[in-house]
């Protein structure tokens, strides 16, 4: 079975962007939405000299999503392969995810108000053809393919190279993104983009906890849009940063 | 995550959209939803075509569902991007759907600046543009009217102009960016660096980049080769008071003194002579000049320009003895944007020039390599030009002549009237406003102008102030001109085709200037139906149609010869048919035959100098529009030194209103960036944010406005370019005036300046 993974090379990295406006393009995005981000970071002191990179992020497709965990509804699932998507008739929206999520990869679309997210391409994926952001990226700095096929190049980045995923310590969902690059970019980005314990907030606890009967009920779905409601109103500001 | 329009803005803007009579409210709806709701970009039709987000221009194939483009990506069989874009290569959509976009023609009124219009038809803006155009030409002559062109599309108005004899053209490519740099390597080897640069990174040893913000300015080609050189091992030193994209891949950094670059390339040329670390075969084969040259630099000492430059001797000579090492395997880059300092651009060039000659680094594999001619039929065109009835023209008082006339000279002559009177201004793509020094210079000769038409896509804030808009299609709805890539070590050809149908009433750039030129008499300088007709024309000598294009797959590929043969003893298109180390042309010229260190003007006290480059998510004014792009950076930030932001209490992301030496203050205030990855004796923004016109949605006001803070003009005195780095800044916070110290003291001899022929 394959196991799908995405490394990025910081050393051929321009911070370009191109990955991010293709990813829209493919996916007919809301123009103020992306379903991943390149971030600036530096020039700043490092121990290894001064240094200057980039945050590019997706969703992390991790092996143990923290987002499937919060989901409700069961929207958000893993595949065999290693995709974690979206089932968008079962998503209501609640914004559990988003909150869940340590590296922010999940947005609530402002059009159909459900979850969305980096399907690593799934669709194209399948048929064999790349990520729209690894086949646009002028440098190729993106590399894209199967951890489980010791001849493709993301196992020699991740298994001989030392690629390594954006996690620490205390937050380890085992990510299938990885970084490889010079020691001071690695050490700016593990330094600005360590992932964070995600803060649930309070209506996400008492859904969480009141979820299931409403499930079993199935009557009261109506409450979801409320709650989902509310929660959106206490991150509003944050959702439009 | 996202970085959004906030909706506040959005709401503030759509407030004024809404009052406009042009505008299409139904568009804020498309804005609001993006491309429609669809799964992936498999299913649908493709056609090739040329991108023009910016001059680069890769080829590019368009994905259509429905009638509307929904994809834009690389053309798998381009030579140079393959099926790689950029960011505003994937964000075309937006230009081609940007709901601010000019629909039809129109004429002013309201005041000049005020935007105020009604709709015409195409016949009544024509008959208008050729009856003012032919009675100001009639009245004061060809010089009379200026163009004011911009990219593919000014193609045939600019063949227009040459009939009617009218040398007043200003090319913002030319003087406000790579003139100088165009003629010092002309001077020098016979010929441009090109567009693209013919550099070849793919297979140097050694790149040598002054300025040059490759990476944020994404040429994708040049880009590629770039990071395969890098990856391949390539050495990298970047010359730059800035540590830019580039230097943070560099395995040199050298935060050069901003200004002083001559110095330091001819104490690098006095080293290597020196050291015999020139290629001396070249040099005795090729060259003209090295015994003037050996004594002209004798004084240029590695203590002398540590002294200049702020850099360190022992990286003096460790770039120098690097340069040695990989000779002739050096790619020592022109660059492009070179217009930095006035005094002295043209030389600079020069010496960089003179330094690639030295190393031998032209010709051969991984240095700078050489293009492949093919040629293409004449554009068709019945007429011969008029003769110039003026004794003297503008562009005379500059000692070598780029095409047209400098921009600064137009302007001064449209305000003063003298040497002779300038009464009407083509502007076509261009946003003469922000691309040149001086906004209230430039608004004060638009408001002497008799006429003044303006073609478009968008309200640019040239748009204004125009008589009359004609509205232009963009390069996904159109023909223009055939791209010949003479410049790519696999040369190639390609033609931009519309990939959907034109939206509104716009129109293609042949059509517009066609219908002016039968309307003023020069029907036979336009005698075909089309475009179509006149690329097929001008492709029938290699024995190819558009349609055989399209059979290819959008390009027809030839043989490149981008290397000398290593016997080939080369011929150079200078004057002694060699490369001019030492150029007696200029000489005749009364200029420095060998480049001479110049200073360029110190900042004055309390303020620093200004500099700024490219974001890569922009191609100077005209993607600012684009919400995609707007959307990725809305904002520009100022990078300021983190020990003078420490010295006078500026904290990062803080927000400072900025003032020039003049007195002119920022559009607005601008976020600072505070970082030890600059000089503290200047700082930085990305350039040309900031918009001044309220019809762009996205574009109006966000961010500062670099253009609007340069008030001062220098003009280079070998070709009249104008320098864009020559002014300084302070910094207002709540109101009151910082003085910025000077950390770095300035050694005596820098405080002195010539201040440049202003001509």
């Amino acid at each position: 079975m394959a196991k799908y993974a995405m490394v990025f090379d910081l050393n051929k990295c321009v911070g370009c962007h191109a990955c991010v406006i293709a990813c829209k393009a493919e996916w007919g995005l809301p123009p103020n939405k992306s379903r991943c981000w390149v971030k600036p970071i530096g020039p700043s002191n490092t121990p290894y000299g001064l240094a200057s990179t980039f945050y590019i992020g997706l969703c992390n497709h991790c092996d143990k999503p923290s987002c499937i965990e919060e989901c409700p509804t069961k929207a958000t699932y893993k595949t065999d392969e290693g995709f974690v998507l979206v089932n968008k008739e079962l998503c209501i929206g609640c914004g559990n995810c988003v909150l869940a999520c340590p590296y922010g990869a999940r947005y609530i679309n402002p059009i159909d108000k459900k979850v969305d997210k980096c399907t690593f391409c799934y669709e194209r994926v399948k048929k064999g053809k790349p990520p729209a952001c690894v086949k646009t990226c002028p440098t190729n700095a993106r590399i894209f393919g199967d951890l489980e096929d010791k001849s493709s190049a993301v196992y020699k980045k991740v298994y001989k190279e030392g690629a390594f995923p954006l996690a620490t310590e205390k937050v380890n969902l085992y990510p299938n993104v990885f970084y490889i690059g010079k020691k001071r970019d690695i050490y700016l980005l593990s330094k600005t983009y360590a992932p964070e314990k995600p803060n649930i907030s309070l209506p996400n606890q008492i859904w969480k906890l009141i979820s299931p009967l409403i499930l079993a009920g199935g009557t009261l779905s109506l409450l979801g849009v409320f709650i989902a409601f509310i929660n959106q109103l206490i991150k509003g500001e944050e959702e439009e940063v | 995550m996202d970085k959004g329009i906030t909706r506040r803005t959005f709401l503030k803007h759509s407030a004024i959209m809404a009052a406009l009579p042009f505008l299409n409210i139904d568009n804020l709806q498309s804005l609001k939803k993006g491309p429609p709701d669809r799964v992936g970009t498999d299913m649908v039709s493709t056609v090739t075509s040329v991108c023009e987000m910016c001059f680069w221009r890769c080829l590019i194939v368009g994905k259509v569902k429905d009638g509307r483009l929904v994809k834009i990506e690389g053309n798998p069989k381009s030579p140079s991007n393959g099926e790689k874009v950029c960011a505003r290569g994937n964000a075309g959509i937006h230009i081609l759907y940007d709901p601010d976009r000019l629909k039809y023609p129109m004429k002013r009124v309201g005041k000049r600046g005020e935007g105020k219009w009604k709709r015409i038809s195409w016949n009544e803006a024509l008959d208008t543009v050729a009856e003012k155009l032919k009675n100001i030409k009639n009245k004061y002559g060809p010089q009379s009217l200026a163009l004011f062109p911009h990219g593919h599309s000014a193609s045939y108005i600019k063949k227009l102009f040459e009939v009617m004899g009218s040398e007043s053209i200003c090319e913002p490519s030319m003087y406000q960016c790579r003139g100088n740099r165009d003629m010092a390597y002309l001077l020098t080897f016979g010929d441009t660096p090109g567009s693209p640069e013919r550099v070849d990174l793919a297979n140097t040893k050694l790149m040598v980049f002054f300025g040059t913000h490759l990476g944020e300015n994404i040429h994708v080609s040049q880009l590629k080769e770039w990071i395969e050189g890098l990856s391949k091992g390539a050495k990298l030193i970047v010359i730059d008071p800035r540590f830019s994209i580039a230097a943070s891949k560099a395995d040199m950094w050298l935060p050069i003194r901003p200004g002083t670059d001559t110095a330091l390339i001819l104490t690098w040329i006095n080293y290597l002579i020196n050291i015999q670390g020139y290629d001396k075969e070249f040099v005795s084969k090729c060259c003209n000049g090295f015994e003037e040259l050996k004594e002209a630099v004798k004084h240029a000492t590695v203590e002398w320009a540590e002294r200049i430059t702020d850099i360190k001797a022992e990286q003096i000579k460790k770039a120098a003895d690097w340069m040695a090492k990989y000779k002739p395997h050096v790619v020592i880059h022109p660059g492009r944007h070179s217009t930095w300092y006035g005094i002295g651009d043209t030389q600079r060039a020069r010496a960089m020039a003179i330094l690639t000659a030295i190393l031998g680094a032209y010709g051969r594999k991984g240095s700078i390599f050489l293009s492949t001619p093919i040629k293409i039929g004449k554009y068709p065109c019945n007429i011969e030009k008029e003769d110039n009835e003026e004794e003297e023209l503008l562009r005379d008082k500059w000692p070598f002549n780029l095409p047209g006339t400098p921009t600064a000279d137009i302007i001064d002559a449209t305000i003063t009237g003298s040497p002779y009177p300038i009464k009407a201004w083509v502007v076509w793509g261009q946003n003469t406003l922000q691309n040149t020094p001086n906004q209230n210079r430039t608004i004060k000769a638009m408001e002497k102008l008799e006429f003044l038409v303006v073609t478009d896509i968008l309200p640019s804030p040239m748009t204004l102030y125009a008589d009359i808009i004609l509205p232009e299609q963009t390069y996904l709805e159109r023909y223009d001109v055939i791209l010949v890539n003479k410049h790519n070590k696999t040369p190639y050809i390609s033609i931009r085709q519309p990939i959907v149908k034109p939206l509104y009433e716009a129109k293609d750039p042949y059509w517009i200037t066609k219908n002016i030129a039968i309307r003023m008499g020069y029907k036979d300088c336009f005698p075909y139906k089309d475009v179509v007709e006149v690329i097929n024309k001008r492709l029938s000598p290699l024995n190819l149609s558009i349609k055989k294009i399209n059979q290819d797959g959008g390009v027809i590929i030839f043989k490149g010869k981008p290397y000398y043969e290593d016997a080939e003893i080369p011929e150079f298109y200078t004057e002694s048919g060699k490369v001019e180390l030492y150029s007696k042309e200029m000489e005749d010229m009364g200029v420095d035959p060998i480049p001479v260190f110049e200073p360029p003007q110190p900042p004055p006290k309390g303020f620093v100098r200004l500099i700024y480059g490219r974001s890569p998510v922009h191609s100077f004014t005209r993607t600012q529009n684009n919400i995609w792009l707007h959307n990725e950076m809305p904002e520009n930030e100022l990078w300021i030194n983190d020990k003078l932001a420490q010295k006078i209490g500026i904290k990062d992301g803080e927000y400072i209103l900025l003032e020039n030496q003049d007195g002119v203050r920022s559009n607005k205030p601008i976020k600072v960036k505070v970082t030890p990855g600059i000089r503290p004796d200047c700082v930085y923004m990305q350039a040309l944010f900031g918009s001044p016109s309220y019809l762009l949605r996205c574009a109006y006001n966000s961010g500062v406005s670099d253009t609007k803070l340069f008030t001062k003009i220098v003009k280079d005195p070998v070709v009249g370019t104008m320098g864009l780095r020559v002014n300084f800044v302070r910094f207002i916070k709540n109101s009151k005036v910082i003085e910025l110290p000077e950390l770095i003291p300035l050694p005596p001899e820098l405080r002195k300046t010539s201040g440049g022929k202003n001509g």
